[in-house]
């Protein structure tokens, strides 16, 4: 029997939002969507309270029965009551406390770091061989303190290329089997290192440690084989949503295993690559994390942090990057910014109340996922055919100029790219009922997801400020054409509706590369319409903001001004 | 029925404190023990670092016999220098010693696990109550009867100690000519916030924890230097603890308090709390939860109006657009100023615990 509805959720660490979709006109569509807050801290402590909340604001919004006796309707009725089944994604859950060790040299652990924050981790420590050998670090200590406290989830050893020595494998393995022995509990030991250490090694740790051999992270140098650890730890991560409270109940109605939202969100993003044939990055701005996530090509797949979002952990980012580093996107003076941003990592879940608050989430953001590439990887700058944004501060926004200039500001992309919008944080949703009813999830994903925010061209290059970067001539395929000329650090956006076509004709000065490899190489390319229009960025790569305030200011409120806002 | 985040004030009920030990040692009492708030109720040996000394290889013995070289073992302190372990014969014996004084507590794979100069930690009940709950050489829970109220922000451990209103204040703020030595020993319940100095002039006479309303986020740095906890009831900046709060702290000025910092615990919030033990005939009873309607007492979190507290005037069946221009649901709030002001649901929080009458 084909199911025809579906409530789907993603239970947040501060938001949960719901959707309901139903066949409309033969098609699977968006009908209803909401969201209320995660009940997961005191006094509440049972995230279906939060859960049955969402549907029912849903409820009145859709004015459809969905709730009775405190649980969903399932199945259908005939009243149109109900909904034929039920999918959840979560973030909520615990993350994976995880120690990684690996050999002198840095890409090991850079490669098992990697790997960690594929998924919901927290890297509790990371130690090289040597340091363990010379037990340099103070986090020894702490390493010794979770051992014995029974709370870490995993210690992840990688190390060795294919080939190379194994005795300096096994040496840290007896450090560690010391180690672990002297915590007096059985953790959990994967190893992701040289394959031909893994019987010496396996004596050496047996009876001490529960041991789990998966492929070597980097079987050959410069070549990086993730995907055995990201499934091993995420079936972990897994494992971890059963101690959400109050999740029992949410699974009982659900049809599939209730998958963690990166997984989910990941998977919507492969989809988008392959249905599409699109290199995509979509970036995820949560108030518990931000995450990165692309495909289409040998690109890294996915990088999450869980301990800085735009809420959680926003202490951590203000030590690391500083007040300036943040205040320089905002484009006026403001009080208080420590305190203000401080706030919010207390309590994540509150909204803006003024604009200059808005504005000044918003230069989190931005300074958020700059961040968040630096760690991520070398290749997220790679240029890439769409960028695809997601989470609470993009679906907050007043106007999708905002979005767009957040994502220019904090991605900055370079070539020519789309920009979409996932106005109702639906994607992640989607991958799960994608486990469930797959058509459903590409109709609905299709058709009801995304908001083209438009058409980014970025060219590169560097002039003086104010010199011609790029000329365009763009022919509306509804008649009408609009020439100009675009200066160097500026942007320029170009009206063009939703549903409607244009021919765009660039003509870089001899200084500017717009993504075709060669400075000077004019294009013609066709362009779709969306919310915000074509948007030529100007601005060069990196961007650069004056050292003075007022300066910085004047510039920052000049990009506002030019990107519509 | 709508849930909103919900900060706990409650004037008189059961309250529970959780005490845990820094490292894993041991706990020294049992489920059902009365405790007064200075005994030792858990204990561990916390060493300064950990060394793992590779004793086999260095004497160039085989690592299953190291057992028969070893003069200290397992269990035993050794002092910097000592001779450890010994191979070979006269002339050519082979010495190993300690490279630091310590504690051996692990002998395996030819190598020894040295805990370098442990101390001994003890763990202080800091409340007067019945154990309730033992987590083995972990910690424990202890109850008791008065009254608990959460604050936003806590660094620097737990505390015991009586609590004293700060009196004489510019504006309330502690500054150094508002504190002496009459306060050494106190908790000290400070109406606004604290300047740099004053903090410092805090640790000078010796208090036990601060309680702030507020805390400029540039003194966070300052404070992971203090040798006492310090606790804001609202949030960071310059703003004052909410009336209804500061009351209670007047009310209880004189009893003996516990400043607990709360416990980080990944996704899930544990905000910090003070607990006043005190006895006084019936419990209120506990209901469901709070509950948002009109005439419940919020505390409104986030600017311009963070710290303020108010009674719900008007719950507006519609979403209203905020001055940035996205419409959001919200409650008419009647400020104690006077004022009436729409603020997003997400951005209050009610005053658990219904009277705060005391």
């Amino acid at each position: 029997m084909s199911l025809e509805s579906f409530v789907t959720a993603d239970l947040g660490s501060i938001t949960t939002r719901v959707t309901l979709i139903d066949q409309v006109g033969g098609e699977y569509r968006l009908v209803a969507h909401g969201l209320a807050p995660t009940t997961l801290s005191p006094p509440w402590e049972d995230v279906s309270l939060g859960l049955l909340q969402a549907i029912g604001r849903m409820e009145t919004v859709a004015q459809r029965r969905l709730l009775a006796q405190g649980r969903l309707v399932t199945p259908e009725g005939g009243d149109g009551s109900g909904v034929d089944g039920f999918v959840a994604t979560t973030s909520a859950m615990e993350p994976l406390r995880l120690v990684a060790a690996g050999m002198r040299e840095p890409w090991s652990l850079r490669s098992a770091l990697r790997a960690a924050h594929s998924t919901y981790t927290l890297v509790e420590g990371t130690f090289t061989v040597d340091e363990l050998r010379l037990s340099s670090t103070e986090g020894m200590l702490d390493f010794l303190r979770l051992l014995r406290e029974g709370g870490l989830d995993a210690i992840l050893v990688a190390g060795g290329v294919e080939g190379g020595p194994t005795l300096p494998l096994v040496e840290m393995a007896k450090d560690l089997a010391l180690l672990c022995a002297s915590g007096g509990t059985r953790p959990r030991l994967i190893f992701a290192g040289n394959e031909e250490a893994r019987v010496p090694v396996a004596e050496v740790l047996e009876g001490v440690v529960d041991l789990e051999m998966v492929n070597n992270l980097l079987p050959r140098l410069g070549e990086e084989s993730l995907a055995g650890v990201q499934e091993l730890l995420e079936s972990l991560v897994g494992g971890k949503i059963a101690f959400i409270p109050g999740i029992e109940s949410v699974e009982r109605w659900s049809l599939a295993p209730i998958q963690p939202t990166a997984r989910a969100l990941g998977w919507a993003v492969r989809y988008l690559a392959r249905e599409y044939e699109l290199k995509v990055l979509g970036v995820d701005i949560g108030g518990g994390g931000l995450g990165l996530f692309s495909a289409g090509d040998d690109r890294y797949p996915c990088a999450l942090t869980n301990e800085v979002g735009l809420g959680y952990g926003l202490d951590r980012l203000l030590a690391e990057r500083g007040v300036e580093q943040i205040l320089r996107w905002l484009p006026f003076d403001l009080e208080g910014v420590g305190d203000q941003i401080l706030n919010k990592a207390l309590r994540p879940g509150t909204l803006p109340q003024s604009r200059e608050d808005l504005l000044l989430e918003q230069a989190v953001a931005r300074e958020l996922m700059a961040w968040g590439l630096e760690r991520a990887d070398e290749r997220a700058l790679a240029p890439v055919d769409l960028i695809v944004g997601t989470g609470g501060l993009l679906s907050h926004l007043p106007d999708p100029r905002q979005a767009a200039l957040i994502l220019l500001d904090g991605l900055q992309p370079r070539g020519i790219c789309s920009l979409a919008l996932d106005e109702f944080s639906l994607l992640p949703q989607l991958g799960a009922l994608a486990m469930a009813e797959p058509l459903a999830a590409a109709q609905v994903l299709a058709r009801d997801t995304l908001l083209n925010l438009g058409t980014v061209i970025a060219p590169l290059g560097v002039a003086k400020e104010g010199e011609v970067a790029l000329r365009f001539k763009m022919v509306y395929s509804e008649g009408g054409t609009i020439e100009g000329e675009v200066s160097y650090g500026s942007l320029e956006v170009i009206p063009l509706p939703f549903g409607q076509r244009a021919t765009l004709e660039l003509r870089p000065t001899q200084s500017f590369d717009v993504g075709l490899g060669r400075k000077g190489r004019g294009a013609t390319t066709e362009v779709e319409g969306g919310a915000v229009g074509v948007i030529i960025d100007a601005r060069g790569r990196p961007l650069s903001l004056p050292e003075e305030r007022a300066a910085q200011q004047d510039k920052v409120q000049k990009w506002m001004w030019e990107a519509g806002f | 029925m709508y849930y909103p985040s919900a900060f706990k004030v409650v004037p008189y009920g059961r309250v529970r404190l959780e005490r845990l030990l820094p490292f894993p040692g041991e706990v020294l009492v049992e489920p059902g023990q009365r405790v007064e708030p200075m005994d030792v109720v858990g204990r561990a040996h916390i060493p300064s670092q950990i060394r793992i000394l590779h004793v086999a290889q260095r004497l160039s013995v085989a690592e299953v016999a190291l057992q028969e070289y070893l003069l200290k073992g397992p269990g035993e302190r050794v002092e910097e220098g000592e001779v450890i372990a010994v191979a070979g014969r006269w002339p050519f014996r082979r010495l190993y010693r300690a490279p630091a004084e310590g504690k051996i507590v692990n002998e395996a794979q030819g190598r020894l696990l040295l805990e370098v100069s442990p101390s001994t930690y003890e763990l202080r009940a800091y409340l007067k109550g019945v154990v309730t709950q033992v987590v083995s050489s972990r910690g424990l829970a202890i109850e008791t009867s008065g009254a608990i109220m959460e604050g936003a922000w806590a660094m620097g451990g737990d505390a015991f100690g009586v609590l004293k209103m700060l009196g004489e204040a510019p504006e309330g703020r502690l500054v150094p000519e508002a504190i002496d030595m009459g306060y050494h020993g106190a908790i000290v319940v400070v109406e606004s916030w604290a300047t740099k100095e004053g903090l410092g002039k805090a640790k000078e006479v010796g208090v036990r924890g601060v309680i702030l309303g507020s805390l400029p986020s540039s003194l966070v740095g300052f404070v992971s230097t203090l040798s006492f906890p310090v606790m804001i009831m609202e949030g960071f900046g310059q703003v004052p603890i909410s009336r209804p709060l500061f009351s209670l702290f007047q009310q209880h000025a004189g009893r003996e308090a516990c400043m607990a910092s709360g416990i980080p615990y990944g996704v899930r919030l544990l905000r910090p709390q003070v607990i006043i033990p005190f006895l006084r005939g019936e419990e209120a009873p506990r209901g469901e939860g709070p509950a948002l309607k009109e005439g419940a007492l919020v505390r409104l979190v986030r600017e311009p109006y963070l710290g303020k507290v108010g009674c719900v005037a008007i719950l507006p069946p519609q979403r209203r657009r905020v001055e940035w221009g996205v419409e959001v649901e919200g409650v008419e709030v009647d400020l104690e100023e006077g004022e009436r002001v729409f603020v997003p649901l997400a951005n209050l929080e009610l005053l658990e615990g219904s009277s705060l009458e005391g």
